[in-house]
Order: C-alpha cells, then structure tokens, then sequence
C-alpha cells in the first residue's frame, strides 16, 4: 500500500514536470512571432472542429435535394451542394477528420521513428543490422498503390492511419539514429560509463534530452505532411465514405461545381487544408529557431547593415593609440602621484 | 627600402547580431624582402584574423576592416595597395605573389579530386608566373607540361613516390602528406610571400620537424619572405627571424626572435617564455599565468593584460599605453621599462 | 619500487577490418604485446605519434575495448577478454579519465553542480542537498567557486571546463586517472594551471596518473616513469630521467630531438626522421620502426622484436641495435 502510493506520487510528481515543460515550452513558442501565428491558425482550426455543431445550425446527413446547389447567400455562406447539403457544415466537420489523421499520425510516426532510431544506434549490433534493413525495405515499397489494394479490406481511416505509420517513420528514424550516433560518442558518454552509468541511464540522461527537440519539431511538420496527404487519399477516393473530409469535398466539387459556377465550394476546402497546414509549418519552423539558435540569429544580423558600418567608425576611432608624448606626461604624472 | 608586405593601422572588427567583436585593433607589420616574420599569440589573439587581412579573405565573414596603409611589393617592383585593390586584381596577386597555407589541409583539398589534377590547375591558372623563369613568353600549358611541373614540384618539396601520390585522392594520404601538397600548391608560382598560419599545429612532433625543416629550406632557396602565424614559441625560434607578439588584437611586443627571448620587455612575452621550463633542470611546478584569456567582448579596461599581470599598477588599469621603442629595434606596449620591473 | 596499482601484461589489441568480401578479414594491431607496470602514486607518461595506439591503450585498460589477449591488472583484479562485465564495472570504480577536449566531455545541457556529481549521482545517491554539497567541495579544490554550481558549460572557457572535468574524476573517490592530453587543446597561457592544478592534486590525494602527452618536454618534467610507444608496440620504457639522459631507441632519439626548446643553450643536432608511421594493418613481427629508422639494420627487419629488457639503470628497451651493444660489452 505504501509503495503503491510512493509510486502514484512519483507518477504524480513526474506528469506535473512533465506538465510544466509542456507550458513552458508553449510560452516559448508564443513569444517567437512565427510560433504565434502559427498557434493561432491551428487553434482557429482546432476550435471550429469542436465546436461545429455549435457553429452551425445545420447537419451534415440532412438531404434536401430541392435547395441543391445554392450560391452563397446569408442562411448558406458558402452555398450548397447537390444534394443541399451546406458547404460551410461540411468544412467544419472536415476539419475533424484531417486534424485528427494528421496529429495522430504526426505523433505517432514520431513515437516509432524515434524507438526505432534510437534501439538501432544503441542496442547492439544486430538490432542495428535488422532495422536497418527494415528500413532499406519500407523505403522502396510503394505506400500509394498499397494504400490502394488495402482499401480493399477496410476503408476507415484507421487503416490509413496505420499505413502511413507503418511506411512513414523511416526518416525520422534514420534522423535520429544519426543523432543518437553523434551523441554516443561524445566524450561525457563515456565519463558516465566510466563511473558505471547503466545503458538506460545513458538513454534517458544524455540521449532523450539531446534529441527531444528534433522529436517535437518533426512531429510538427510531419502533422502537416500527412494532413496534405490524407487530402490526396481522399481525393482518389480512399477512405471511409460514411465521414466528410477537406478531401472529399473536394471530389464533390470537382464534379459539380465548375458547371454551376459555386467557386467557393473549390476553394473553401482549399483554403482551409492551406491554412491549416500553413499553421502547423510555423508552428514547425518556430521550434527550429527555439531550439537551434543559429537559424534565427543568420537572419537578424543581414538587417539593418547600413546603422552597423556608421558605429563601426567610432569603435575604430576608440581603437588608436596614445601620441607618445601624451603618453610620457601621463605617466610622469601617474609616478608623482605615486611617491606623494 | 620597400618591405614586401607593409601594414599600418590595421583594424578588424566582427559583426554578431547587432554588437561588434573586436578582433585586431590596430596592428602595424612590415615583412622584408627573403625575411622570415613571425606573429605569437593565443586563439582569439586576432592573428590568424590578421593573416585573412593581408590576402583580403574577410570579406565573406561578416567583417568590418580598415587600415591607413596596406601594400605589397610584387616581383618586378611594383607596389600594389591591397586595400584599393579589386577582387579580380586579388585573384591574379594571390598565388603568384602572395600564397598561404593553413592549419587544417584537408579543408583545402577537394576530396573527389587526385591531388595531382589539383596541382595541375595551379599550373593551368597561373602559366605566366612558370613560364616566365624560362625567358619564354607566357602561353597556356598543355595538361602534360602541367603535370610535368606538378610532379618536379612535388619531388621538390619531398612528396616520396610523386608518380603514384599523383593519382591519389586526398583521403588517401596523411596529414604531414597532405600539408606538404599544400605547401606544393602554395609556392608552386614562386610567391614572393607566403603566410604559414599554424602549418604544423595539427601534425606529431616528427613530422613537424620536418615540415619546418622544408619550409625552411624552400625560404632559402627561392628567397621567398615568410609571415608564420603560431601559438608555438618554439616554432618561432626554429623559424623566425622577427617576431610580433600579439595579445588580445594588439602587437604587445617586436623584435628579433633572439632578442625577445633572452630578454623579453612585455611581462605577457616574459610570462609566456616563463611558463615553458627548459629541458636541463626538471622543474616541481610550473610558472603559471592566472585567470585566462579574456573574451573578445570583456578586455579588461586600461592595459588588456593589467588583470592577469604580475606588475600590474594603477595607471595599467586606467590607460592603454602605446607601443613604444625603448631599445632601438624592439617595440613594447608597457607602461614600463623592464628595469622598472623585474629587473629592480 | 613501490607497490603495483596497475600492470599489463602482453596486453593486445587487435581490430577486424573486413573490407574484402571474400577472404579473410585485415588485422589492425592497435596494441601490441605492451606489459607496463605503473606504481601506486606516480604519474606514468606515455608518449608517442597519433595513431601508435596510446589511446587504444588506455581505453583497453578502462575497458572501453576488450583486449584480444594478454591481461591488464589493477587493483586486485585480473581483467582479461572473459572477465564478465560486472567485475569491469566494479573494477572501474576507482579509475576515472580526463580527456583532451573539454568541450566534447561535458553534456552542455546540465548545469555545473550536475555534471560535477553526477558519478555519484550514478551509484545511487539521488539527494540534491548531498549532490550539491559534494560537488561544490571538488569544485573549491579545482579552483572555482560556489557561484559556479549553477552556471552552464557554454560560460566557461578551456580551462575552466578542463577544471570541471577534473572535479568529475575526482568526486568518486578514483584512485587512479588517466589524462588523455589534458593540456593540449587549451590556451598556452593556461596550460601551466591546469599542469600544476594535476600535480597539486596528484600530491594532495594520493593519486596516480597515467599521462598521456606527445608532448615530450611536459613529460619529462611531471613523470617518474614513461614508455614510449610506435604503431602498437612500446620501444622503450623505464625512468623518464634515464630515457632523457640516455635514450637508446633511435626513434626516441627523434623525438627528443624535436621538441622545439626556447633557449638557445639547449641546442642538440636536429635528427629529422624520413618518411611516416605507416599502418599497423597486418604489422609484421618485426621492429614496426625499422622501415624509418636510419641506423636499421638486417636483424631490424627480419628478426621479431625482441622483448623489453632491462639495461640498467630501471632503463627498459626493444631496440636491437641498444641490445647488441650491450651484448658486446
């Protein structure tokens, strides 16, 4: 009873710091200007995917084939499809399904590829060898058209989300295993082994904390990534017909909407995998800069060079000698002084 | 008479973010005809910086520089001024007047090139500076007269087997191999300069022994001026005939190389000659110097040795003294003369 | 001659370069048959080019790369190619290393008082008060101060990193070190302060050294015994005074030769060696210096390196040409 609780506390304990990186860790990012813009994208999305039955006062199964492609109008914003269904309504609830195949796929490539990369740099040889090879082979076999003959057997989109897990964590791994192999060699890996530091306390100590960064900025713009292709999937016509994506109202549109001239029915899923996207991609390139300082400082010191050379005068004018003449009275003074 | 290299007032400055470092602050060097100069300083001395000045290779690194004076006298007697010079005007002096060679030679070798064809494009750029020794008239070589030279120049400076070093990659061959193909490239043209930064410091003891020793030699020969950039005042004295020491982006002292080490003026050269004990008697402890160098960013104010140094006094805290000649021939940058020190 | 703390014995070596698809692989013999015997509170040089296996060596004797033979002895214990990790690790306990680089040595994402203890952090002692205590103690003694505890690597410079690494050695009690250039990618003008901060200590706490430098003059003025090593194999060892006053090997004659001295007094005749060490993949039996050595004669290249043997004075040496001599007299 008393381990079970020494455990919870320590478990409790853990997740607070755990808690408190996270928050600050978002702090950061909020400060950078990137990072906030791209915060706000993404939580524009993230808000309009939870609150769509709020935000709208329609359903996305309610047929009313009659009110069919509808131009924009105040009680349609963005017009209607063919079978008179709002396009707005279906935007909203979209953002559902491609927030959630892309963060869960982001996360969860970025899980894998790092067990991975980090098992193959740091468990031996064999290890190494087999993972290795693994990833020579998932390389070269084509995810799209597999994609495709799986499709077969499930269309839900948790099988997509498995697909692209299964062939997608290969590059991180290989980033990471890179990383990983750099930092085995450092000399302070050594010292801790030398005073008899476990393999585990080498991982969670030196390795886990060297190689978080690339973890968190990978996992950012992989969501990204696979939010773009789950578009595509979509598009071809994969995944679950029974759920509304950006993708698939895309192909609704496709069909109908250059002949009936509702423009925004195109560009309305458009805008928004863009913009979601573009939110995640800031979001990505601010934990560059917060976690890899020298991408940001190249770019501040190319600004203003014209103030810098002007200053550079007087440090230059700051630099010359003494006459010696001036030079001999002052110490002549400097020694009476002294003997005074 | 002209020097060969002469630079008055030379200041560099570094830009990191929006604050400048200050890397050389006012340094004056004159290198003789056939002489063999030296600068002594730590890392971060500003040295090596100074050496990229006189081959204008500061260019790319966000660097802010200006001089009063910057010439070189080239072979037939012409005195070119290195700061109006154009980047073309460089191209052509580099190499045929002014070479260098670094510390680290692999940098300097393209890795999927044979060393040989890297020779070659020596020759091939420079045809004037080779042919002209003959009496001829400058044409463009033929790829076979280039690699005849190449193999006559590797032979020259003790490449062993150059017909098969010729077709190696530069992988293939060791550090001391390596520097010496450098060296090979640097003074294939017959500079009349070459500036040495830190040629030996990446090398084992033998080998730098012998890359000295070629050095040496090569100087002798051609009768070429030598500017050696090292943190070693051993290789200073197996080289060198003046030497500048330099402390922190200032000369701090000047002289001949005997002179400066029988009798240094600068409590920083004095310290520095100190600290390295002699083979004979074995020493207990060695002479140390406190604290350490100060970053470019926090000189101390006044004299930039006064925190570190032995004598330090009021007026070394307050005022940066100029380098003055208390001994005809021999600059120093102190307050006081050595009498006044450590000779009391 | 004090007691033991540390010997080899015919300790070897040797790594597997399989870059032929067929046919057996090449061997690189690192360490060659090195038996060494380093006394209980002495700094023990060991000099030698880069490549001739002086770091091969000392990561053998940490046991940072098994040995393909012979046996290294520390304390006690017989460490050998079948010693279970376990006795490693428990005879490890008391050597520590102080490396060359003080940037690569210390993790720049923990603070001070962190890095310092974190050997002791490692067996087990987890109270931040202890830690800290413990580490600003060391820290005293290498010369930094308690503000330093909660500062970060990149705030400091060469030395005061190489002072760091030092207070890391020591927090766990070692007994036995091994400085790995410690000087030689520092500052000229701090050298001195971390030479005489290792020798302070040395005195102090009753450590011994193994001190591995390719600087020859630094070598003779802190150790009382050395071994000189080319490709793999030690050519002569014994009495750092002996081997200056009388070097026998004519490879160590060149290195003596080389060191670069300040003052003009000391001027000897330059012996200026031809030639590189070549690779000790597949290296002969024989003398591996012979091939550069100016006085080699036939035995040089044909006959396999004799053994280190004593030729007075606690002066030990292979070379053939110093044996022979002796044998005429």
């Amino acid at each position: 009873m008393e381990k079970a609780k020494k455990i919870a506390s320590s478990v409790g304990a853990a997740c607070a710091r755990a808690g408190i990186a996270i928050g600050r860790l978002f702090a950061k990012i909020w400060k950078n200007p990137k990072g906030r813009r791209g915060l706000i994208m993404v939580g524009i999305v993230v808000l309009a995917a939870l609150l769509a039955p709020i935000l709208t006062p329609y359903d996305l199964h309610e047929y009313n084939v009659t009110e069919g492609l509808q131009q924009p109008s105040f009680s349609h914003w963005l017009g209607t499809d063919k079978n008179g269904v709002d396009i707005m309504t279906q935007v909203l609830y979209g953002a559902r399904i491609s927030l959630i195949i892309g963060i869960t796929t982001g996360i969860s490539v970025t899980l894998l590829g790092a067990i991975m990369g980090i098992m193959s740099a740091y468990f031996g040889k064999v290890l190494s060898v087999t993972i290795l090879n693994l990833i020579n082979v998932l390389l070269v076999v084509p995810t799209l058209p597999l994609m495709m003959v799986l499709s077969n057997i499930s269309s839900s989109y948790v099988m997509m989300i498995l697909i692209f897990t299964l062939f997608g964590w290969c590059g991180t791994a290989r980033m990471i295993r890179a990383q990983v192999l750099s930092i085995v060699n450092m000399n302070y890996v050594r010292a801790a082994e030398l005073s008899g530091a476990s393999k585990s306390y080498i991982m969670f100590r030196h390795i886990m904390p060297a190689v978080a960064h690339l973890l968190i900025m990978n996992c950012a713009l992989s969501c990204a990534g696979f939010m773009v292709a789950e578009a595509g999937l979509s598009f071809i016509g994969l995944g679950d017909a029974s759920v509304m994506s950006w993708g698939k109202i895309l192909v609704a549109a496709e069909r109908d909407a250059f002949t009936s001239g509702l423009w925004a029915w195109v560009l309305a899923p458009g805008v928004a995998i863009f913009f979601t996207v573009f939110g995640f991609m800031q979001v990505g390139y601010a934990l560059e800069e917060i976690f890899n300082p020298r991408v940001k400082r190249k770019k501040t010191s190319s600004k203003d060079s014209r103030s810098a050379t002007e200053s550079a005068d007087a440090i230059f004018a700051s630099m010359e000698d003494l006459p010696l003449e001036d030079a001999k009275t002052l110490k002549e003074a400097y020694l009476k002084g002294e003997t005074h | 008479m002209q020097p060969v290299l002469d630079i008055h007032g030379l200041k560099v400055l570094f830009r990191v973010g929006n604050t400048y470092i200050r890397a050389v602050e006012g340094v004056d060097i004159t290198v003789g005809e056939g002489e063999s100069v030296a600068i002594v300083g730590e890392s971060g001395c500003g040295k090596s910086v100074t050496g990229l000045a006189c081959m204008k290779l500061l260019a790319q690194q966000n660097a802010v520089y200006t001089a009063k004076k910057m010439t070189l006298q080239t072979k037939d007697g012409h005195v070119h001024d290195l700061l109006s010079e154009s980047e073309n005007g460089m191209l052509a002096l580099r190499a045929e007047q002014i070479a260098m060679i670094f510390q680290d030679p692999s940098t300097f070798l393209n890795p999927v090139m044979t060393v040989g064809e890297q020779m070659d494009e020596v020759f091939l750029y420079h045809p004037g500076a080779v042919t002209q020794e003959d009496g001829k008239a400058a044409h463009k070589l033929s790829r076979d007269e280039a690699k005849r030279l190449s193999l006559e120049q590797f032979r020259r400076v003790g490449i062993p087997d150059p017909e098969m070093r010729y077709k190696q990659f530069p992988h293939e061959l060791s550090g001391g191999l390596k520097q010496r193909i450098l060296i090979a490239m640097a003074t294939a043209c017959k500079p009349r300069l070459l500036i040495a930064d830190e040629p030996t410091t990446a090398l084992d003891v033998t080998i730098q022994a012998q890359i000295l020793d070629l050095i040496t030699t090569l100087r002798r020969e051609s009768g070429m001026s030598l500017l050696m950039i090292t943190h070693d005042l051993g290789v200073v004295r197996a080289v060198a005939e003046r030497c500048y020491v330099m402390y922190c982006g200032k000369i701090v002292e000047h002289g001949y190389v005997r002179d400066i080490l029988e009798h240094p003026l600068h409590p920083y050269t004095k310290a520095l000659i100190d600290t390295v004990p002699g083979l004979d008697d074995r020493v207990e402890r060695f002479v140390q110097i406190p604290h350490n160098v100060p970053h470019p960013s926090q000189k101390p104010s006044g004299c930039f040795f006064s925190n570190r140094c032995a004598f330090c006094t009021g007026i070394c805290q307050s005022a940066m003294p100029p380098l003055r000649e208390p001994v005809p021939g021999r600059q120093t940058r102190c307050w006081f003369d050595k009498e006044e020190l450590w000779e009391k | 001659m004090g007691e033991i703390i540390l010997s080899t014995n015919e300790l070897s070596v040797d790594f597997r370069i399989q870059n032929k698809v067929f046919g057996s692989p090449d061997i690189l013999s690192a360490v060659s048959k090195v038996n060494l015997q380093i006394e209980r509170g002495e700094i023990f040089g060991l000099v030698g080019e880069s490549g001739c296996g002086k770091t091969t060596l000392a990561n053998a004797i940490l046991g940072f790369v098994k040995p393909t033979a012979g046996s290294v002895s520390f304390m006690g214990h017989t460490l050998t190619r079948t010693t279970s990790p376990k006795v490693w690790r428990q005879a490890r306990r008391n050597m520590q290393m102080v490396f060359q680089d003080p940037y690569t040595s210390l993790d720049a994402r923990m603070p001070v008082w962190q890095l310092v203890s974190e050997p002791l952090y490692i067996n087990g002692e987890r109270n931040e008060h202890v830690l800290r205590e413990r580490a600003e103690e060391l820290l005293l003694r290498v010369g930094l101060g308690r503000d330093d505890l909660d500062r970060h690597v990149f705030e400091f410079s060469g030395g005061q990193r190489q002072r760091i690494a030092i207070a890391r050695a020591l927090i766990g009690g070692a007994k036995f070190i091994v400085c790995d250039e410690p000087v030689s990618a520092l500052d000229v003008s701090v050298h001195s302060q971390i030479c005489n901060l290792l020798l302070d200590l040395q005195q102090e706490m009753e450590l011994t050294y193994l001190f591995i430098s390719h600087n020859l003059s630094l070598i003779k003025h802190i150790t009382k015994h050395m071994a000189v090593m080319y490709l793999g194999t030690v050519l002569e060892c014994g009495s750092t005074e002996e081997i200056f006053r009388s070097p026998e090997c004519p490879y160590t004659q060149a290195l003596i030769s080389s060191i670069l001295q300040l003052h003009p007094t000391a001027d000897t005749q330059k012996i200026i060696l031809r030639g590189e060490a070549t690779s000790p993949v597949n290296a002969p039996l024989t003398c591996r210096f012979a091939s550069r050595c100016s006085a080699a004669c036939e035995k040089c290249r044909t006959a396999p390196l004799p053994p280190l043997t004593n030729i007075g004075n606690d002066h030990f040496t292979s070379c053939h040409l110093a044996l022979q001599e002796g044998s005429h007299e």
